[in-house]
């Protein structure tokens, strides 16, 4: 290293994370127009900065020699053959879910109706009136229709109650 | 995030492998095996290169393309489909790494001492101490030597090298995929290849390798 460049070194190894991303990302091509020129700009000014740079560079290159490694037909079998029997899996599950909903369907269908005939029964039973509601609500006329009928005029009757000359049978009979 | 109509349109247009994905999603049984052709010897290796067995890259492989395979009715084309393949793939790893130190297994493969002896790391820790002579590396040597290098990197590190080197992915697409912002995986990138040039410095000066002392 001649007395130059030890002039013109620079590099300051207590920056040397900045100076790393920096020089990192010029050698992967990923600074900006402005930020590359800054970088090159240095480079020709800085011996260290740029021995950095070719220490970063070089070790980066021998990274050239990572393997790929090889994959055998059999690789590709085996995954194809996975893969189809995910498929058929895949057919499985579905047919299955659908059967499932089938028979959600069906018991909702026999619950719906149940609910309606409970409901029809309860209708019909507590709100539609019988023949026998009608005559348990006869029944005390029923219990004296033989004296009712030598009566003839039933508004002699209303008249009878609303004059209140008999109160005691009156009260006694409603 | 939903991906917009116009950018699915501009994937499908670009990327061939988009268009072959988006035959996968229709059934199409032959464009599945032609995507696994193009891509397995590369998702395994960087799975190796990742986990440091090959059973288990190999394993860790189908997982991906499995995984492919069931995501098939939802793909929808919002990236590169390498940046997605290889974000499942960076999923997969990390799963099976994380797994395994839980396990506590020991993460190299057997391999055979090589020229560096059983303990290789001790070897390149005096290597670096500039206390050997020197003689030639042949290509083996330096494949192991780099070998052992990448696996001295953290997961993360490793992924992001392994995905700048081997895939030649941008900073934008490595980002993508491992769930970073560009600017992050700069960082981790000056700092893996920071690592890198100070384990393989001994190696590089003049392209020798230090020799044990006899």
């Amino acid at each position: 290293m001649n007395s130059n460049e030890t002039k013109t070194d620079d590099f300051d190894s207590n920056d040397s994370s900045a100076n790393d991303e920096q020089l990192v990302a010029y050698l992967d091509g990923e600074l900006d127009a402005d930020t590359m020129s800054g970088v090159e700009t240095r480079l020709a000014a800085d011996a260290g900065y740029r021995r950095r740079l070719h220490q970063l560079e070089k070790a980066w290159a021998m990274l050239d020699d990572l393997p790929r490694e090889k994959v055998d037909d059999s690789f590709a079998q085996s995954t194809i053959e996975m893969v189809a029997v995910a498929a058929n899996d895949d057919v499985r599950q579905v047919q299955l879910i659908g059967l499932r909903r089938q028979r959600q369907t069906l018991w909702a269908g026999v619950l719906l109706v149940a609910l309606v005939a409970c409901i029809g029964f309860a209708v019909t039973h507590l709100w539609v009136p019988t023949k026998n509601d009608r005559l348990i609500e006869d029944l005390p006329v029923v219990e004296r229709l033989d004296q009712y009928q030598q009566i003839e005029d039933i508004e002699f009757l209303e008249w009878l109650v609303n004059s209140r000359l008999f109160p005691e049978e009156i009260d006694d009979e409603f | 995030m939903a991906v917009g109509e116009s950018t699915a349109e501009r994937y499908r247009e670009r990327d061939p492998d988009v268009r072959l994905m988006l035959q996968v999603r229709d059934d199409d049984a032959a464009a599945f095996e032609e995507l696994m052709l193009r891509y397995q010897t590369r998702v395994v290796s960087v799975l190796y290169h990742l986990v440091g067995q090959r059973d288990l890259a190999e394993d860790l492989a189908q997982d991906v393309f499995l995984r492919i395979y069931r995501a098939r009715k939802t793909y929808v084309a919002g990236a590169k489909f390498s940046t997605w393949l290889f974000t499942i793939t960076n999923n997969v790893a990390s799963n099976a790494i994380r797994s395994r130190s839980r396990r506590k297994e020991i993460n190299l493969e057997a391999r055979d001492s090589g020229p560096f002896g059983a303990n290789p790391l001790d070897h390149m820790a005096q290597a670096a101490s500039g206390q050997m002579p020197t003689r030639q590396l042949d290509k083996r040597e330096i494949r192991d030597v780099v070998k052992i290098a990448i696996e001295r990197l953290s997961e993360r590190q490793r992924m992001a090298v392994l995905l700048s080197k081997m895939e030649e992915m941008s900073y934008a697409d490595i980002a993508e995929t491992m769930n970073l912002t560009p600017q992050a995986i700069k960082s981790l990138l000056s700092r893996a290849r920071a690592n890198l040039r100070d384990l393989l410095e001994p190696y590089i000066q003049d392209g020798r390798l230090q020799e044990e002392e006899t």
